[in-house]
């Protein structure tokens, strides 16, 4: 198996957020990779195209220090927050990177080598359609949960009335008690529960971990970016708020 | 970048010998990120994929003079002193020894999960040798909010991770700024040297009040100590560009400390790397940055400016980009006069003494 996965060119398996439609403010990607890849060639070999296929002029913030995880197979691609966050300087002389209503496809091309050396199988394509602006913070009120049965191991369910970005939504949510298996659906709007023992009658709580945020950076709680002459009608100081649900 | 202060030097010989609390062995270094030096050839080196900062004690003691070092292709060198090909290597950092004025580099030899970290030091005739690891006084400390095995996915695997952007010692304290790969958030924590425990290293969380009415919790990417009316602060450029002033005394575990802006830098642009230094006795700073080259700026009564809390472009203190200085990735001082600068100008890499301008 190892000199098959050796012999077999790499490919981008997964880019996220999933959803076809995304903010203005979208605050990163985060791009799947089939094998380990190289570091240090990044910025050459990912392109936001428009919709006349004109590259955007940087729209990621090129760190040289790229965000990899510790096996290199996901990288983590931020959009500058310079031209996200309001009132900053770049956003208002250049723009910000994408503008509502229009179109972009994100492009990783075949040339990136793996680990080895080696390019990818094929280049990938992410297209999504802009809308709007997202500057509320997550509020876990708004949120739906499943009443999954008592003697039964069926799957919780925590709807979200919006995107989460999908690591911290994998991550930061838990069910107060009880280790099992999670698994993130439906772009990012669901997370899903699966308990090792059959639910028992009775009051759980899932804990929502207040750093999670929403595509635009947007934490529970807390906007991206806060405005201090906004009165403050909500502090969430927490580390966790719960969301509470019964099984029957 | 990464000066240590005066003060520093004496906090730090007032608590302990620095390399007292150093044990000898092999250094476990996964990779190697920013550099900065303590007192006495200590050096600090932030390792990202260990979630840890190693302060190793380099032996090289001997006071030295600042020379012109001009070594042009360093990455073919470090290469072939490492046994592998120029594309194999990434230099992620340059810091000069003020003791010795040896220049330090922390270098990743491969480019993939399975890359080598070493450490390779150029003296002031331009020779490269490499710094053992193998047998060494050292010791590590563990960032403390290094990703604990429940934040494995449902494969097992780990994917959070926080690249350390820079190291700076100050006062007696390592600073590190990381940058996650995943939460949006600026983490700076300060370490007491010598290691004690790493829960005495809480992070501090930064509110980067730029902009009168919006404040961002944004990353550090590059800082340098300076003392601004008589008080240690920390000079801090973040990933949206401003710069920022942090009074030490502030970075406290688990303080909430704002930032104060005192420039804008400009759009389409990353700081890189910052050094201070003095000339006809005035003080400037030196930053290189990704696209607006290598700028200037006077650091007199930095407490002077007021916080920039408009939206603006390029307020606060004025700088001049110094022209003939291209490509330029990291700096640091050598002495009152010079500095060197690892730059990419025309394709070739090159290590170089420059005068400070």
């Amino acid at each position: 198996m190892l000199v098959l996965a050796a012999l077999l060119a790499a490919e981008v398996v997964a880019v996220y957020p999933s959803a076809p439609v995304l903010p203005k403010n979208l605050l990163r990607f985060y791009v799947h990779f089939s094998e380990p890849m190289s570091r240090g060639e990044a910025w050459r070999r990912i392109a936001l195209l428009d919709e006349s296929g004109k590259p955007v002029e940087l729209p990621f913030l090129e760190l040289d220090q790229e965000l990899w995880d510790p096996r290199q197979t996901r990288l983590t691609i931020l959009f500058d927050p310079g031209r996200i966050k309001r009132g900053v300087t770049p956003k208002e002389e250049i723009g910000e990177a994408l503008e509502t209503g229009r179109s972009y496809t994100l492009v990783v091309a075949r040339e990136w080598a793996d680990a080895s050396g080696k390019p990818l199988a094929r280049s990938h394509e992410k297209k999504f359609r802009v809308v709007d602006e997202d500057r509320a913070p997550f509020d876990p009120a708004n949120w739906k949960v499943s009443s999954p049965r008592a003697g039964t191991r069926e799957t919780l369910v925590v709807t979200l009335p919006e995107p989460a970005d999908h690591a911290l939504l994998e991550r930061l949510l838990r069910v107060e008690g009880v280790t099992g298996e999670t698994s993130v659906a439906a772009n990012e709007t669901e997370w899903r529960f699966v308990p090792p023992q059959p639910w028992r009658k009775g009051e759980y709580r899932v804990m929502i971990d207040t750093r999670l945020e929403d595509l635009a950076g947007n934490k529970v709680g807390r906007p991206f970016d806060v405005d201090v002459f906004d009165r403050v009608t909500k502090k969430i100081d927490a580390k966790e708020v719960p969301l509470v649900f019964r099984v029957k | 970048m990464k000066l240590v202060l005066a003060l520093a030097v004496t906090g730090a010989l007032a608590c302990a010998e620095p390399a007292a609390s150093l044990r000898v062995g092999k250094v476990a270094l996964k990779s190697a990120g920013p550099l900065a030096f303590g007192p006495e050839g200590i050096l600090f080196a932030g390792d990202s994929a260990a979630a840890s900062v190693v302060a190793i004690d380099t032996g090289d003691r001997k006071a030295g003079k600042a020379t012109t070092i001009e070594v042009k292709a360093i990455n073919e060198k470090v290469a072939a002193l490492l046994g592998t090909s120029p594309d194999q290597i990434l230099i992620a950092d340059a810091v000069v020894n003020p003791v010795s004025k040896n220049v330090y580099l922390s270098v990743s030899k491969g480019k993939g999960p399975d890359a080598t970290a070493h450490i390779v030091r150029v003296d002031g005739a331009g020779k490269l040798t490499e710094q053992s690891l193998d047998n060494v006084k050292h010791a590590s400390i563990a960032l403390p909010d290094a990703p604990s095995p429940e934040m494995k996915d449902r494969r097992g695997q780990t994917l959070r991770n926080e690249s350390i952007t820079d190291l700076a010692f100050v006062d007696g304290k390592v600073f590190v700024a990381g940058l996650s790969n995943e939460e949006f958030s600026s983490s700076l924590r300060a370490i007491p040297y010598p290691f004690e425990s790493a829960t005495k290293a809480a992070g501090i969380e930064i509110f980067h009040g730029a902009h009168g009415r919006f404040e961002t919790n944004a990353p550090v990417r590059t800082f340098v100590p300076y003392t601004i009316a008589s008080k240690p602060h920390i000079l801090a450029a973040y990933t949206c560009t401003p710069l920022v002033t942090i009074p030490v005394s502030e970075l406290t575990p688990g303080n909430k400390v704002k930032g104060r802006t005192i420039a804008e830098l400009g759009n389409r642009n990353r700081p890189l790397d910052m050094i201070v230094y003095k000339k006809d006795g005035k003080d400037f700073i030196l930053m290189a940055n990704s696209s607006r080259g290598v700028m200037k700026l006077p650091a007199e009564k930095l407490d002077g400016y007021e916080g920039i809390v408009a939206q603006t472009e390029k307020q606060g203190v004025p700088y001049e980009t110094v022209a003939d200085l291209k490509g330029v990735q990291q700096l640091d001082k050598l002495d009152d006069k010079s500095a060197v600068i690892l730059s990419d100008a025309a394709g070739s890499l090159d290590l170089r003494t420059i005068a400070l301008p």
